[in-house]
């Protein structure tokens, strides 16, 4: 009896592996990379040199004033390297946006606006038509927590929205999704809980 | 290849989906498992025992799941249930769904990440016979409702 509701479950898991053992390593060196921030600072004031740091599954640099953060998301179990660069303290900034194929091989966003008429400061998002799929990523307005979009089918992808660390001075908090179809609705979620929501 | 390595090579996709359900969603859900093994991987020296590797990283995923989607306002977002494939087997994707959330959660630890009731009354902090009992009325209740679906 058990073996047979064992078989119908097993029918019914999504088996899809898109597990990344590096993305576990990198989280952990990185959270504490975060802890050693404080006893850091006072030698990167000295050195003026890039500063460094990560959040969630983010890695962020910064150097003459451009702030790139820099996430990998996972389509169909391969994994695509996300890279945002923007200018640091400025709201008007040019968002330029490199993604790179599970190959190795890029493709160039280009830059454009920090965010589009369409959408607005608050998603300040750009999307890529990629085989199997599409990669929405963006820079955000600084209220947003949370970024979920919705598919043509009516599935849910949704992900944080990333602060970079103080010492990049970027307003902006990223985010970057992978989606099997193509977007029907993005929304963003505030920390005291305000949504909004666009038609794609 | 450390333990903390193998486990995370051999049940990813079972903490995943596992945890799906909780986290609202199949990304939040891959989140959660994977911040999860980083804090594991950072933290692994103050676990005593091998043999609650399991139970004890789920713990830890449960919580930031739970704490993600509190901080999200989640209530907020649909819940996306898509990762019980409807197509694949309609009746029981809609039986799992008239489960209480402890049993739903119980179930899923057992088939989809494969844990032992020990490894289910550990992570839950739940006496084994009571994971025995609630998984017994579980199947109960899904065995009821696909019977009256076959008709």
């Amino acid at each position: 009896m058990t073996d047979v509701l064992g078989a119908r479950f097993a029918a019914l898991v999504d088996h899809a592996d898109d597990s990344d053992w590096l993305d576990v390593r990198r989280r952990a060196r990185g959270r504490a990379r975060r802890f050693a921030l404080p006893a850091a600072a006072a030698a990167a004031s000295i050195v003026a040199a890039a500063a460094l740091g990560a959040g969630g599954n983010w890695l962020f640099s910064s150097h003459d004033r451009q702030v790139t953060a820099v996430t990998h998301v996972s389509l169909h179990g391969q994994s695509w390297r996300v890279a945002l660069t923007t200018r640091a303290g400025s709201w008007l900034s040019r968002l330029c946006v490199d993604i790179s194929r599970p190959d190795g091989s890029t493709i160039d966003g280009g830059c454009g606006p920090s965010f589009s008429r369409l959408l607005g400061p608050s998603f300040g998002a750009r999307h890529f038509n990629v085989a199997g799929g599409q990669i929405w990523t963006g820079a955000t307005a600084p209220y947003a927590r949370r970024v979920a979009i919705t598919d043509t089918q009516g599935r849910v992808y949704s992900t944080r929205a990333i602060a970079a660390p103080r010492g990049t001075k970027t307003p902006f908090r990223y985010w970057a999704l992978a989606l099997d179809r193509p977007a029907r609705s993005i929304a963003v979620y505030g920390a005291n809980g305000r949504v909004l929501t666009r038609k794609l | 290849m450390e333990p903390l390595e193998q486990l995370y090579r051999d049940r990813y996709v079972g903490f995943r989906n596992a945890l799906a359900p909780v986290a609202g969603n199949r990304e939040a859900a891959r989140d959660a498992v994977q911040e999860a093994f980083a804090v594991a991987l950072r933290e692994r020296t103050t676990l005593r025992r091998r043999e609650s590797l399991a139970p004890w990283v789920w713990q830890i995923a449960y919580r930031l799941a739970l704490r993600e989607r509190a901080r999200a306002h989640a209530d907020e977002l649909p819940v996306d249930l898509s990762i019980l494939d409807p197509e694949g087997d309609p009746a029981l994707a809609a039986a799992i769904r008239t489960l209480a959330p402890r049993r739903r959660v119980i179930v899923f630890l057992r088939y989809f990440a494969d844990f032992s009731y020990a490894e289910i009354a550990e992570a839950l902090e739940l006496s084994e016979g009571t994971v025995a009992a609630t998984l017994a009325q579980a199947r109960a209740a899904l065995y009821h409702d696909l019977a009256e679906v076959a008709g």
